[in-house]
Order: structure tokens, then C-alpha cells, then sequence
């Protein structure tokens, strides 16, 4: 990299304290640590606060509609299978409007990494309830005395169960134990997730630094830790409350969509020549 | 010479082969130097229902279809009762006798009845469908149309030997047993030629599918929806070997995402879909505009609103493609009104998606997306693909950055794919600057908002007068004056010309503008031409005449008459011809 980047030239507008100044540095790190070829990596993110970190990294990026990063991923993986593709977004970003994609991409094992940054509200709008808010959290739109009445959805689980096969889980106060995990995230071949708890400090008063503090456990420390066996790791993962554990919850290696298809064995799409195509093969044939 | 007709119809319950035993009696005229123009109507039904195979053949090209029928062949007594009254008088019917009772007061005088028991001939184990080879071998004997044609035409249709042995067997016995209970020997009323040369069976879907092929399209995704999703079927059959990739998506919203995920990544891509799917994919319609990604669309119209018609004809979601997404933007909208335009203006969208960086709609309908007709192959040679502005990878140097949005005087701005070295940039769905930053992302940047927003919607728009350039909006057929000037858009085409014809024979001069690119609009074309017309007659399949609409926002001109149709059938020349009768009257 050129010690003048052009795609470094805007200062964030996060909140001061947000959560997501600690997972920019911690995906820089892993950047560093992984050695990656950044004409080569293509950052494809959603809309809302912690999507905004496309602004401020200097891959190739595209910066999407709200909900849709998985499916402009897969686009751009299935396109440049030689590309390193990171899709990113809140937990509204990717469990709201982005439910469907997430449990499809899962599904057929693409090879990409998906970092979510979980904040358990909706920011850039102000401070709403997000799919994976608590139950009782007051917002915006769920006033006392009720509060949020839905089950917060759990990304681990969800992950696990829809068939991700790298699933972790990480607190954005452990900085460098997230640019670790982010790191072996992308270089799982398959489908990659990590839940990265991150407080927010303008809309979440109930999930904060301090909070998640004194709750979050690293996995490798509890009895009967395999993250070879996806059973105990849905149960490790049904953990919410007292102990919230962190770390990589379960891995496993799976053909990938894009490994799988006889297209994509030697040069990408981008790269096939496309000027000498002959259709008359075609045309006989409907004669 | 007048042109000759032979019209027939296949008519039952799906399953019983009606629509391949049309299309192999349109493939073999093909092959015979005749033509066909292909009906097929189904309704939205897993089993069962009227389906219905029109198959018109003649002597001269075929640009469309008449109800009247010369033959009827009959599976099921619902297709007796659908299409008794069509029959032209002296017409046969060819009728299964265990399924369908003919009630001869529905039938003109003088119509032949041929009853045969179609099953019989099934052998034990054999599936319904091959009843079509019994019908296709009485047909043949009933009509004169040449068995040794039907022959070859089932030997090239089956892949594995026991069918194509067991449906020959069929054909030949049925064919023998039918023509030992004539009296005479029935000649058919065209002539077939040998050693004529070829010309392809094909509907409007599978030549937009070739275009993409042919336009190094090497990415589709989609989700299944009737009659637009048959483009990704022959994608799949036919684009494979060509290294195309086409991914089955969770749902419109993926798949649009998708082919803007790969438009980015450097590789042309299509999707197909009809009006319900394309209403989910707006929102990011409007992203690959905002973010000026190339992407190219079909949508195959049915009748709406909602899930409405799934497998009927209309022409009413122009006003909708037009203008589908929030905010402004240019688009292309290029509305072909037959095969050869589903093909050659596909392979030119595919190159204009690319040199303006725009999203490209191909407007279709089911009569169009699903009606074959014979075509002779298409010439490839003059096609040539271009790709636009592309970025040339260099070193970026800070009195030199890469600006993926830069203003230019065309507002088009060299792209970069991503991989190549010096071209890292934020591509974006927000209103950006130059650089694709968020226009009011920062300090710096949000004092200059209001200048930011205005160049770059500006350079947006810049595009149009070059785009209007390139394209061959406008089509005019017949004499520069004439009695009537017809105005119509897409599948109509087709009808417009054959009634053209028929009211030359009477000595009604007409003459047509198609409107063949409704976005830009062609408004000083369409001016020019329309002050020389005497009186106007806009047709469409529509209930409010949108291009009517379109037309009047554009240039303040108001059709004179109008021919709006909406009952879920295609146009016919002969309607036609009425309503311009009516309107010259």
C-alpha cells in the first residue's frame, strides 16, 4: 500500500465510545495480520452505523442498500471468485431486512465472511428496537410499560442452525481477540460469521461496555468445549444472560457453492474472454 | 402471390402433449420452407386445465396469429367447448373418442368429424403424452401434411431410443390405420420443399437468451416467475457450455442484488422476471442507477395488478418500468416488437448498459416471450461488444486519484473493476461526490451538499443526449402518407403489419410508428413524425393507453382514436383491420 491512500481520506462519524471505532481497528489489524492483497478485496456492506465502515477502509468496497450486502456479495464472489469478499452490517441491517439472505448464503456455503456488527438497536435512525434487542428494552417505537415483546433473535444460533460453517462470537472490547477471530474468519473456506458485540452509547443504555463486561466468557474456558461438534456448540450458543459466551463457537469444512460449479474451476467469470462467442451451435439446435 | 394459411389447433388437459405435438408440426414446416407463428395458452394450474396449441403455418413470414382454424385436434371435451366456434367452415376435427362428445349443433355444416380412440395405441406402461404421437400420425393422414416430416421431427425430439422407436410405432400405425378409412388421399394446402434451407423454432425468451449469450453475458439470477422466468431456463440449457453461471435466488430482491454484485465485479448479467417480481427489485433498480452499475432487465409482462394473470398476455406495466424506483434517474427502456428485436436489441442493450453505466429494461410480454415462430438464424458477424469507459489500471498518486464518479462532459466515468491495480473506490447507493463519498458524509464534504448533489445528478442526466443518439427509437413502416397513422409498442407489432397488408388489399392506406425505445423518449422523432400524420389510431394492451400517456407528457399530443384491449389475448390483424375500418368510417 502507497504511504498516500485516496480511500483513507474521511474522518468517521461515529459517536465518541462507539463500539464500532474499536471493530475498524480490529479489522485493520486483521487486514495487517493477513497480509491482504487490498486491490483484491472487495468490502461489501448495508446501510446503518457500523455499515458505514466502508467509508473508511480502503479495499475495493460497495456500499449497499439497507438489508442487501449477502446477495451483492454472492453477486461479486460468483463474478471474481479470485476476490476476497467481506460482507458487513448491523444486526438490523442483516437480521431484519437481511433475515432471508443470511439464512440463504448460510445455506449454500458460500465463501465469504460476514461481520456483524451487534449493537442490539438501530442507530443511524435513532435509536428503535432491532431484532435482536432484548425483551422489555424501552425504544423509540417499543415505549414503557411493555417495552420490546419479541424474542431477540441469537446470530449464533441462528448461524448454527441455518448452516454457517465458521460461527463466532466476539466482544468489541477485546480489540485484538476480534482482529484474531476476523482474521481466521476469512480464511475459513465457506461461509463465515461473527457476532460482534459492540455497545452503542447513544441508543442502548442497557447493553453496555459494562454490561457485556460482566457477562462475556471465553468458550475455550467452559467444560466440554468443541467447536468440531456442532451439537454442544447449539448448546453453548443457547447461552444468553448471565454468561454470554465468546470465541469461535464451531467450524467445519463444506464444499462451497462457488467451489462446487464446473464454471468456476479454472478462471473466474471477470476474466473469460468475451469478445469471440459463437451461438451457432445454439441456433442449429432449434432448427 | 396471396399468401396462403393452414391454421390448427391442439387442444386438453396438460400432460397430454398438446404443445409438443403443435410444436413439432411447426417444426417440420420449418424445416419445409414453410413458416409458423406458435400460440400456446395455459392457465396457472399444477395439472390439469385447457391447453391449447395454435399453430399457423403459411407460405410467406408469419408476423401473427387468427383464431379461425382449419383443424382441431381434441383431447378432453373442454377443448371442444372452448374452441367449437372457431372452426372455418369445411374444418376437421380429430377428436379422442373416449374423452370428448361432439355436439354437432355447435359445429358449421360440412365440418369433418374423426373420431379415434387415442389410448389404444399407448403401449401398456406408456405414458399419456404419447397419445400426441397417435394424434400427430391421424393429422397427418387426415390433412396431407407429410408423415416422413412428422418422422424426422420425433427422431430429432427424442433423446433415447425406446421413445423415439415406441412414438414412431405409434405415429406409423395410426397414420396407416387413418388413411385405410378414406376415401381419397388428402393433399395438404401448402407445399412442402425439400432441402430448404434452415430456420430456427423460437420464442421471444430463448432469442433474448441467445443475445446474452452471444453478448458475453456470463451471469444470471433470478427467482421463478411465469412467462419471464423461461429466459433463465435457457440460460441454464443453453449458456452452461458457455460459461455462464446463473444462480437461483431466495427471491427477487437477491437476485436483482446479485447481478449488481457481479456488475460491479466486471461481468455482464441478466435477470428476467415478470411485473410482481420486478416490483421487489425497484428499490435496487434505483441502486444500480445511483451507484451507475451496468445491469440489464426483462420483464415479461402478465396481467396485474398483483399476482394477477399469471399466464395471460398485457401490456400495462410501461407506465411502471418507466418510471419504477424513488428519485431521478435516466434509464433504458426498449420494448422489442418480435424476435428479431428480442435479439438484436438485447445484444445492443447489453453494450449501452456498459457505455452509459445506466439500467437497461427489455419490456416483453407472454404473447411475445412465448409465441414461436420460425426465424432464420441470426447474424452474428456485424455484432460487436463494447464495453465503454473502463478504468486502465495505474499506480494512484495523490495529484492523480481515482475518481470512480468523475464528472465528464458525456457523465460517463471510466470504471473500475475490482482487481485491478490504482481502482479502489467505494461504489455506493448514497448520493456521492466524485469520489463516491456520501454527500454529506462529513464536515468537509456536507458544506459543499447542495453543489455535490446538483453535479452529480447533473452528470446523470448528461448522459441522455448522447444516449437519445444511439438509439434506434423509432421505427416507421409504410408510405410517408397515409389515410391512418397507426402508433403501438411491443408484441403488437406483429398484428399492425399483417393488418397493414390486409387493408392494402382494400385499398386503405395505413402506415406505423413503432415506439421501440420508450425510455429516453424519442419526443422529436415522435413530433416530427406525428405532424405529418393525417389522423392517428394509438393500440394497446392496456386499459388507459400508457404510451398514450407517455406521448402527450412528452410532445402535448393527443391520439385521435384509440384500440386499448385488455381480455387477456394477444392482438389480431383482423381486429385490427376492423377498428381502422370503424375509425375511417
Amino acid at each position: 500500500m502507497a504511504a498516500f491512500d485516496n480511500n483513507l481520506s474521511y474522518v468517521p462519524t461515529w459517536c465518541a465510545g462507539c463500539g464500532n471505532f474499536g471493530i475498524l481497528n480490529a479489522w485493520k489489524k486483521a487486514m495487517v495480520e493477513l497480509d491482504l492483497d487490498l486491490e483484491q478485496t472487495v468490502l461489501v456492506a448495508g446501510i446503518g452505523c457500523s455499515s458505514k465502515i466502508s467509508q473508511y477502509v480502503n479495499t475495493y468496497r460497495i456500499e449497499t442498500l439497507h438489508g442487501r450486502s449477502l446477495p451483492v456479495a454472492t453477486g461479486v464472489k460468483l463474478a471474481n471468485h479470485n476476490l476476497t469478499v467481506i460482507a458487513e452490517g448491523g444486526d438490523g441491517d442483516g437480521m431484519g431486512l437481511g433475515m432471508g439472505h443470511f439464512v440463504h448464503t448460510a445455506r449454500r456455503n458460500l465463501d465469504i465472511t460476514y461481520f456483524i456488527h451487534n449493537n442490539q438497536v438501530y442507530g443511524l435512525t435513532k435509536g428503535q428496537a432491532s431484532p435482536a434487542s432484548d425483551l422489555g428494552m424501552i425504544t423509540k417505537f417499543t415505549p414503557p410499560p411493555l417495552g420490546n415483546m419479541e424474542r431477540p433473535i441469537n446470530i449464533v444460533k441462528m448461524a448454527l442452525s441455518v448452516g454457517a460453517t465458521f460461527v463466532a462470537r466476539a466482544s468489541v472490547a477485546n480489540v485484538s481477540g476480534l482482529a484474531t477471530l476476523m482474521a481466521e474468519a476469512i480464511r475459513h473456506p465457506g461461509f463465515a460469521v461473527i457476532d460482534i458485540l459492540q455497545p452503542c452509547v447513544s441508543f442502548n443504555h442497557v447493553n453496555t461496555y459494562q454490561w457485556y463486561g460482566q457477562r462475556v466468557k471465553p468458550l475455550e474456558d467452559m467444560d466440554g468445549y468443541d467447536p468440531a461438534n456442532l451439537e454442544k456448540s447449539l448448546a453453548f450458543a443457547g447461552l444468553w444472560g448471565e454468561q454470554i459466551p465468546v470465541g469461535l463457537f464451531y467450524r467445519e469444512i463444506r464444499p462451497t457453492f462457488n467451489g462446487s460449479l464446473p464454471q468456476l474451476a479454472h478462471e473466474p467469470l471477470a476474466k473469460q474472454e468475451i469478445n469471440n462467442v459463437d451461438i451457432t451451435k445454439i441456433m442449429k439446435l432449434l432448427c | 402471390m396471396n399468401k396462403q394459411f393452414y391454421t390448427c389447433l391442439f387442444g386438453g388437459e396438460a400432460g397430454y402433449g398438446v404443445m409438443s405435438a403443435g410444436s413439432m408440426i411447426a417444426k417440420g414446416a420449418n424445416r419445409s420452407g414453410l413458416w409458423s407463428f406458435v400460440v400456446n395458452e395455459y392457465p396457472s394450474l399444477i395439472k390439469g386445465g385447457l391447453n391449447s396449441c395454435l399453430v399457423r403455418l403459411s407460405d410467406q413470414s408469419l408476423t401473427g396469429y387468427e383464431e379461425p382454424l382449419n383443424f382441431l385436434g381434441l383431447f378432453s371435451q373442454q377443448a371442444f367447448d372452448f374452441h367449437s366456434q372457431q372452426l372455418k367452415p369445411g374444418a376437421t376435427i380429430l377428436y379422442d373418442s373416449t374423452a370428448v362428445i361432439i355436439d354437432e349443433s355447435k359445429v358449421p355444416e360440412g365440418t369433418v368429424l374423426y373420431p379415434l380412440s387415442l389410448q389404444q395405441y399407448i403401449p401398456k406402461g406408456g405414458a399419456k403424452i404419447m397419445g400426441n404421437s397417435a394424434m400427430l400420425g391421424a393429422f397427418s393422414a387426415l390433412t396431407g401434411y407429410p408423415l416422413a416430416v412428422l418422422r424426422q421431427v420425433i427422431t430429432d425430439e427424442f433423446h433415447t431410443e425406446k421413445l423415439r422407436e415406441q412414438n414412431i410405432a405409434i405415429l406409423e400405425e395410426v397414420y396407416a390405420y387413418v388413411l385405410s378409412t378414406l376415401p381419397t388421399e388428402n393433399i395438404f394446402p401448402l407445399h412442402f420443399q425439400q432441402d430448404a434451407s434452415p430456420k430456427m423454432f423460437i420464442n421471444g425468451n430463448e432469442a433474448i437468451s441467445l443475445a446474452a449469450i452471444q453478448a458475453g453475458c456470463k451471469f444470471s439470477a433470478g427467482y421463478p416467475m411465469t412467462p419471464g422466468s423461461s429466459v433463465l431456463s435457457y440460460l441454464v440449457d443453453y449458456g452452461t457450455d458457455y460459461g455462464l453461471v446463473f444462480k437461483q435466488a431466495e427471491d427477487e430482491i437477491a437476485a436483482i442484488n446479485m447481478l449488481i454484485g457481479a456488475s460491479f465485479a466486471g461481468v455482464r448479467s441478466i435477470g428476467s422476471t415478470s411485473g410482481g417480481g420486478f416490483a421487489l427489485m425497484v428499490e435496487a433498480l434505483g441502486f444500480a442507477a445511483q451507484a451507475e452499475l451496468p445491469l440489464v432487465m426483462v420483464n415479461a409482462q402478465r396481467g396485474g395488478p398483483s399476482t394477477g394473470l399469471p399466464t395471460r398476455t398485457a401490456q400495462a406495466d410501461l407506465n411502471f418500468v418507466v418510471h419504477a424506483s424513488q428519485g431521478e434517474f435516466p434509464r433504458i427502456v426498449v420494448a422489442p416488437g418480435d424476435i428479431e428485436e428480442c435479439f438484436y436489441e438485447t445484444f445492443r442493450v447489453f453494450n449501452l448498459a456498459d457505455k452509459y453505466q445506466v439500467p437497461c429494461i427489455i419490456l416483453t410480454d407472454k404473447f411475445l416471450a412465448d409465441s414461436s415462430v420460425s426465424q432464420p438464424l441470426f447474424d452474428t458477424e456485424k455484432l460487436s461488444i463494447q464495453r465503454g469507459k473502463l478504468f486502465e489500471p495505474k499506480e494512484q498518486t495523490p495529484d492523480n486519484p481515482y475518481l470512480r464518479y468523475q464528472l465528464s462532459p458525456d457523465g460517463v466515468s471510466p470504471r473500475a473493476i475490482p482487481g485491478q491495480i490504482g481502482g479502489r473506490h467505494i461504489a455506493t447507493s448514497y448520493t456521492h461526490g466524485e469520489d463516491g463519498f456520501y454527500s454529506s458524509g462529513n464536515h468537509e464534504y456536507a458544506q459543499n451538499e447542495p453543489a455535490t448533489v446538483v453535479a452529480g445528478t447533473d452528470k446523470l442526466y448528461n448522459k441522455l443526449s448522447f444516449m437519445e443518439k444511439d438509439l434506434p427509437s423509432i421505427k416507421v413502416y409504410g408510405p410517408a402518407k397515409a389515410d391512418l397513422t397507426i402508433i403501438a409498442w411491443g408484441s403488437t407489432k406483429g398484428a399492425v403489419l399483417e393488418a397493414m397488408e390486409l387493408a392494402s388489399n382494400q385499398g386503405i392506406v395505413i402506415n406505423f410508428l413503432q415506439i421501440l425505445y420508450i425510455s429516453p423518449f424519442p419526443t422529436a422523432a415522435v413530433e416530427l413524425f406525428i405532424q405529418q400524420a393525417k389522423k392517428t389510431l394509438l393500440i394497446e394492451g392496456n386499459k388507459t393507453g400508457q404510451l398514450g400517456s407517455i406521448i402527450r407528457a412528452n410532445t402535448g399530443y393527443k391520439a385521435d382514436y384509440s384500440y386499448f384491449k385488455y381480455d387477456t389475448k394477444a392482438f389480431v390483424p383482423s381486429e385490427i383491420l376492423a377498428k381502422i375500418k370503424e375509425v375511417l368510417s
